[in-house]
């Protein structure tokens, strides 16, 4: 079957906090295609967030350790389907084409088997670790140091699947439509509590929440974005969180992924951030953008030799990163695609383009009705409206640094009143701040005009200041 | 691409005071030393809310005397803050209060992605209402048994057993009053049997002082940085401590050899 995954991409990145104290990012990612001795071919993306209790002192080893320990399963999967006679646990076949594998052993394999074979695999590496540690050799083993979550999402030409525990999110987007598909599921007592692969020692994995969609050549296309909690915990509400998801698999340029992860650490909860992306059926390629993934990157240095891959998968590509070939036929569609969607675009912009020409403040009434209720709600609640403000940094300083379009947000009232109205008082460039006032025509207090002015008058720091990000692979 | 109109924000930071306001605050100039024990520890608060710009600190205060009233309703972001004084005289109306708190822990208004939040009871005295009823209804509320509990006895006619029943079971790494600290092989990590997990006895101004004083900046700084754990390891009780958020060592005291000791007032 021909396969329509186009090239994933996977970062993860050191908090804004975590600089600030000078702690490790925590969490790890990698992208990487397995093949067995047949046809069968997978690819899989994981994205790992090591606890960051004090308890877990190893866990940036351990969340590392998770993602090869995933890759090593899943190339020992496929070894064994590629024998049958070897009655492994996937003996016949996961079916990566979706047409011989048997829906039940799939389901399965996510929920049990591969789990079962990670947390083999992961145990062992943080027990060669921890032997390595100096007078630890002598101590008892503990896994729980090295705490981590592992979220894993695998591509197969066929059918694709996610299986993993802790609180990674995975969200899919359909034209342009984004759907929160894994969560974890909240535990109501304790505030920052997860799940972890060092939960279960000698009950076998729990807590993996595994699920797997069929797809043939019809399936329409779609992305995938695999992300650890720290971008989900750094956006200000769950419809944010699905619009910047929507955003990285759709708009932002693959180049752009390390600093866009760093600026949402730094305006967000401060956390590490991961994120892992995959298309299926993407038009094409701006070869430009996709030269990162391109390169292939080396693999995560194996602690001691103990996650080494085995002899029995050496068929996993040298490089992490794979580009998948996309067949002529396809290349065709692909660009008759975009041809129609380029016309819709430019249609859709000329209508816009009318609409400012009629409306100069890009605002129309009704949104000014909303923008003026939103006046009105912070001018009731002032204490908690100057904590508003300052929470909306990123549209002061985009406004200010034209990364934000005064109009775009203007016109998105509905989904943003505030936005709207911070928009609104942007001051004429070269003019001092209360140029922009009174707002447009809408009513506000003398408090909140005041606040606004200050705002503009007086740019906001930065939390912290965000060097380079960590690499793609994995830190031994 | 430009980067996208979303809100990325920090994480909210509860941090809520639930004073006794009775009539017995008002002998030994409880209340004013109270009152003023919090103004001053309001701008080390806020310095420590600029540290760690990763967590929005937003404090409310509750008073109780014959009825529980908000003090402060609105969570006001600490650099903000403008103590009002409390004024004593009444009963104690402490389940009331956490009837009240309650309400305002449940999701919404409670944010789904807030930090756990920083409950501080003080008290002088033992409760004249229901205190059962409004636990219950109290920790019925997830963000409740999230929280970090505190308390703070003011003298030693407090209630220490409500007040521990409020804080929660403390955790078997906590030694007795009175033990030696290391006569169990372990170090303790709040010797002296002292403990956060314990309800605080202030038994004079400095010390009532330094006791808020802590809470508003360590304590704040520890559950600004919480971290992620396991639930697992929360439950049976063996992360720091079986603390939901690591707390910090307490500051010294006169119970403590080293401190100078202040004579007992309350």
């Amino acid at each position: 079957m021909l396969n329509r995954w186009s090239t994933p991409l996977a970062q993860s990145s050191t908090g804004a906090a975590h600089r600030r104290r000078g702690q490790p990012c925590q969490d790890a990612s990698l992208v990487a295609t397995v093949t067995g001795h047949g046809s069968e071919r997978l690819t899989l993306l994981a994205v790992a967030d090591g606890h960051g209790a004090a308890a877990y002192p190893h866990s940036a080893v351990g969340s590392a350790l998770a993602c090869q320990a995933a890759v090593k399963a899943v190339a020992e999967t496929l070894a064994a389907a590629g024998g049958p006679a070897t009655g492994g646990p996937a003996a016949g076949g996961l079916g990566t084409g979706g047409l011989k594998g048997e829906p039940e052993r799939r389901q399965r394999w996510l929920e049990h088997d591969l789990p079962a074979a990670i947390r083999r695999h992961w145990l062992a590496g943080v027990r060669h670790h921890w032997d390595g540690q100096p007078g630890q050799a002598a101590l008892p083993f503990e896994p729980r140091p090295y705490g981590t979550t592992l979220g894993l999402v695998l591509l197969a030409p066929g059918w694709w699947g996610h299986t993993g525990l802790g609180d990674w999110d995975l969200v899919r987007i359909d034209g342009g439509r984004a759907q929160l598909l894994s969560e974890e599921a909240r535990d109501s007592t304790v505030g920052e509590a997860t799940g972890s692969l060092s939960q279960g020692e000698g009950t076998g994995p729990a807590g993996f929440r595994a699920a797997w969609w069929p797809l043939d050549p019809s399936t329409a296309p779609f992305a995938l974005v695999l992300a650890t909690d720290g971008i989900r915990k750094s956006c200000a509400s769950d419809g944010d969180f699905l619009a910047l998801a929507t955003w990285l698999a759709t708009e932002m340029a693959p180049s752009a992924l390390a600093t866009s992860l760093e600026r949402i650490s730094a305006e967000g909860c401060g956390d590490d951030g991961t994120v892992a992306i995959a298309h299926w059926g993407r038009p094409a390629e701006d070869p430009q953008e996709a030269q990162p993934a391109e390169t292939p990157v080396e693999p995560p240095a194996s602690p001691g030799g103990a996650l080494a891959i085995p002899q029995a998968s050496q068929a996993v590509n040298a490089g992490w990163v794979a580009r998948q070939p996309v067949g002529g036929l396809e290349r065709r569609r692909a660009l008759l695609l975009a041809l129609l969607g380029g016309l819709v675009v430019a249609g859709a912009g000329a209508l816009a383009a009318l609409q400012r020409a009629f409306h100069p403040a890009s605002m129309a009434g009704g949104d000014q009705n909303l923008v003026a209720e939103e006046a009105r709600r912070l001018c009731g609640t002032m204490g908690l409206a100057n904590a508003e403000l300052r929470n909306r940094r990123s549209q002061f300083e985009g406004l200010r640094a034209g990364r934000l379009q005064r109009n775009a947000l203007l016109s998105q009232a509905q989904q943003d009143p505030l936005g709207a109205l911070i928009a609104a008082s942007f001051p004429t460039p070269g003019k001092p701040p209360s140029q922009g006032f009174p707002i447009q025509g809408i009513r506000t207090c003398p408090e909140l005009e005041g606040s606004l002015r200050s705002l503009w008058a007086n740019p906001m720091p930065q939390p912290a200041q965000t060097p380079a990000s960590s690499p793609v692979a994995p830190r031994p | 691409m430009a980067f996208p109109n979303v809100r990325l924000a920090s994480r909210p930071l509860h941090f809520i005071y639930l004073c006794d306001c009775s009539g017995s605050m008002e002998a030994q100039g409880k209340i004013q030393s109270l009152n003023q024990a919090i103004r001053q520890s309001l701008p080390s608060m806020a310095a420590v809310a600029r540290d760690n710009p990763e967590a929005r600190v937003l404090v409310r205060a509750l008073r109780f005397a014959d009825r529980a009233a908000w003090h402060i309703a609105t969570p006001t972001p600490v650099e903000e803050l403008h103590w009002v004084d409390l004024q004593a005289g009444g009963v104690t109306a402490l389940g009331e209060a956490l009837e009240l708190l309650a309400a305002e822990l449940r999701s919404p208004p409670m944010e789904q992605r807030a930090l756990p939040p920083v409950l501080v009871l003080i008290s002088d005295g033992q409760p004249t209402d229901d205190f059962e009823a409004g636990l219950a209804t109290l920790m019925a509320e997830p963000w409740a048994r999230k929280a970090v509990r505190l308390a703070i006895a003011m003298g030693h006619d407090a209630d220490g057993e409500v007040l521990q029943r409020f804080i929660g079971p403390g955790s078997g790494r906590d030694l007795p009053a009175g033990e030696v600290p290391g006569g169990s092989g372990e170090m303790p990590r709040h010797p002296l049997g002292r403990s956060p997990r314990r309800p605080l006895q202030a038994s004079n101004a400095t010390t009532l002082a330094r006791y808020i004083q802590w809470a508003s900046t360590a304590v704040v700084g520890a559950a600004s940085t919480s971290a992620s754990q396991i639930g697992g390891d929360f439950e049976g009780g063996d992360v720091e401590g079986g603390y939901n958020v690591p707390l910090p060592d307490l500051p010294p005291t006169e119970l403590d050899p080293i401190d100078d000791p202040d004579p007992l007032k309350w």
